[in-house]
């Protein structure tokens, strides 16, 4: 495809860029003596439009949720290829159909649970779930929903719920990557669903479970193939990084390996997963052609969303500092 | 102290003298009752202390996980994922008798008994470890938690009891006998009063019963 079509949704979004909350201010609300201390600093950001709405620094979900519909609608008006973004709002689509569908079940409504971002409107969804008229999704969403209510039905385990359309989703992210030819974004997702492999194996050793189940929550269409999670699932967690020793993720491996020997926990392991996939973004930075820099910046501003929650959650409940910066994800700029 | 409003008949006495005894054995058993309640009671408070303690300091560190699994998931992605529970755990009450108190016994089946992995009702994708972590925790919490409902509701139970046997202790401590002892004593004396009645009456009969054989 003509990478020049980006060129101005690029200009645009490099000014933006520059108004993302870099690493310094992040510091400066982490040190705050108070929750509302640190909402003030949000003051000289992108995100003083919401802070209108609230009235207490309790309500920055609302924040943040207002500024995450805004960032995707953004999106959406400056991209040439719509696609580009679907990609990655599918991920709220999946979201709301899990909801819909565990609503359906348990027979409450939980529409305060639903995220306005996806590609299909909330409320379109709602009827489409409702009647179970799926012609108008997407083939892979649609054979997603089907299987998802058989396999639910027939042993009604919620999980299944969750974990059927887990994979549906990245089955159909790779196949819209796929179909747009752009090999900066397959990749992004291959890692992606690389890393979220290993965490999977990671817990579901922590969880004791076996082989079978791991296979059912694997995901297809990483760069390391099933077998490779399937042979580990019984190895010591410090073989486990000697065998994965040839892969890129041999760096954050060893370390989080570490940690967990030390602490128990794979927090470590999530942190430095996000910090991966933000320094394969970061080669963006300086591209002035192609889909790559929208990718980029959403990425940037996801990651800016989740660490301003880590710092407001953090604040609110009194968390020390430290604790707090060990959480944060790496920034963008 | 008050007498009872009784006539001082001779069968009132008759009465009154069963009722002073049966008060008596059944204050010496209440107190007894009270005693061993109360040692009882004693012992249940400390172990309700000590689970009570545990209980919260494991509750707190499950929390804590939990307070970290939000900050780093979206309220919604974190709601979605544990909306629909996947274990089901019944729960069985039955009653104990502890000195005639009656405290539950409880009892509780999980269907997925000897399956810890499988508590969890969400996918990987979207959430953290985090939440495996404070899952678990309160997982494991709940034998615990259960037991300290159980023994919590007991101590309830015969605090009340013990508070109840009390007050029928000094109800009879303080009421009943000395009422007792007081109407028996008042009888008595009324009854000797007219035993003396009675005999100077006779006496008095009899002297002008002799003055009347003189004078003939």
């Amino acid at each position: 495809m003509d990478k020049l079509i980006y060129t101005q949704a690029i200009s645009r979004l490099k000014v933006l860029e520059t108004r993302l909350i870099e690493r310094t201010k992040m510091d400066r609300m982490i040190d705050a003596s108070s929750a509302e201390e640190a909402m003030k600093i949000l003051q000289e950001s992108e995100y003083s439009i919401h802070l209108g709405k609230i009235k207490r620094a309790e309500e920055y979900e609302v924040v943040l949720k207002d500024e995450l519909k805004r960032i995707y609608s953004l999106m959406y008006e400056v991209t040439p290829v719509k696609q580009l973004i679907d990609i990655m709002s599918l991920r709220y689509d999946y979201h709301n159909i899990k909801v819909l569908l565990k609503a359906k079940e348990l027979k409450t409504p939980l529409d305060h649970l639903l995220i306005d971002v996806g590609t299909i409107p909330t409320e379109k969804m709602k009827v489409y779930l409702e009647n179970e008229d799926y012609t108008d999704f997407n083939p892979i969403m649609r054979e997603g929903i089907e299987k998802t209510l058989i396999r639910y039905r027939n042993d009604l385990d919620p999980q299944m719920i969750d974990i059927n359309l887990d994979a549906y989703m990245y089955k159909h992210m790779v196949s819209q990557a796929d179909e747009l030819g752009e090999g900066f974004i397959s990749k992004f997702l291959k890692i992606s669903i690389d890393l979220i492999n290993l965490k999977t194996m990671f817990r579901v050793k922590k969880q004791n479970k076996e082989k079978d189940f791991l296979e059912t929550v694997i995901l297809q269409g990483g760069i390391l193939d099933k077998d490779v999670f399937m042979n580990s699932l019984n190895d010591s967690m410090d073989n486990l990084a000697q065998k994965l020793s040839y892969t890129d993720y041999y760096n954050i491996l060893r370390l989080s390996v570490e940690d967990y020997l030390k602490t128990g926990k794979i927090n470590t392991f999530e942190k430095l997963s996000d910090d991966f996939i933000m320094e394969y973004i970061k080669k963006s930075k300086f591209m002035s052609f192609g889909p790559e820099p929208l990718l980029a910046y959403l990425t940037a501003k996801e990651t800016e969303i989740k660490n301003i929650r880590i710092i407001m959650v953090g604040k609110l409940n009194k968390v020390a500092p430290e604790s707090i910066r060990e959480r944060l994800r790496e920034t963008y700029v | 102290m008050a007498k009872l409003n009784v006539n001082p008949t001779r069968m009132e006495l008759t009465t009154l003298k069963k009722r002073f005894s049966t008060a008596k054995r059944g204050h010496k058993l209440l107190k007894d009752k009270q005693d061993e309640l109360m040692r009882r009671f004693i012992d249940m408070i400390k172990e309700n202390n000590e689970l009570r303690k545990a209980v919260e300091e494991e509750l707190g560190a499950s929390f804590k996980d939990f307070l970290m699994a939000s900050a780093v998931m979206s309220t919604e992605y974190l709601e979605e994922s544990i909306i629909f529970p996947k274990e089901r755990i019944s729960l069985d009450v039955k009653t104990k008798n502890i000195m005639s108190v009656n405290v539950p016994v409880m009892e509780f089946k999980r269907e997925m008994e000897g399956d810890e992995g499988s508590i969890y009702p969400y996918g990987f994708a979207n959430t953290s470890a985090e939440l495996d972590g404070a899952l678990e925790r309160l997982y494991n919490v709940l034998p615990k938690l259960l037991m300290l409902a159980e023994v919590e509701k007991s101590c309830q139970l015969m605090a009340d009891e013990i508070e109840k046997t009390r007050r029928r202790v000094n109800a009879l401590e303080y009421m009943t006998i000395p009422q007792l002892q007081e109407t028996i004593k008042y009888i008595k004396m009324k009854l000797d009063e007219n035993e003396r009645g009675n005999i100077t009456r006779l006496m008095k009969i009899k002297s002008m019963m002799q003055e009347q054989e003189q004078n003939q």
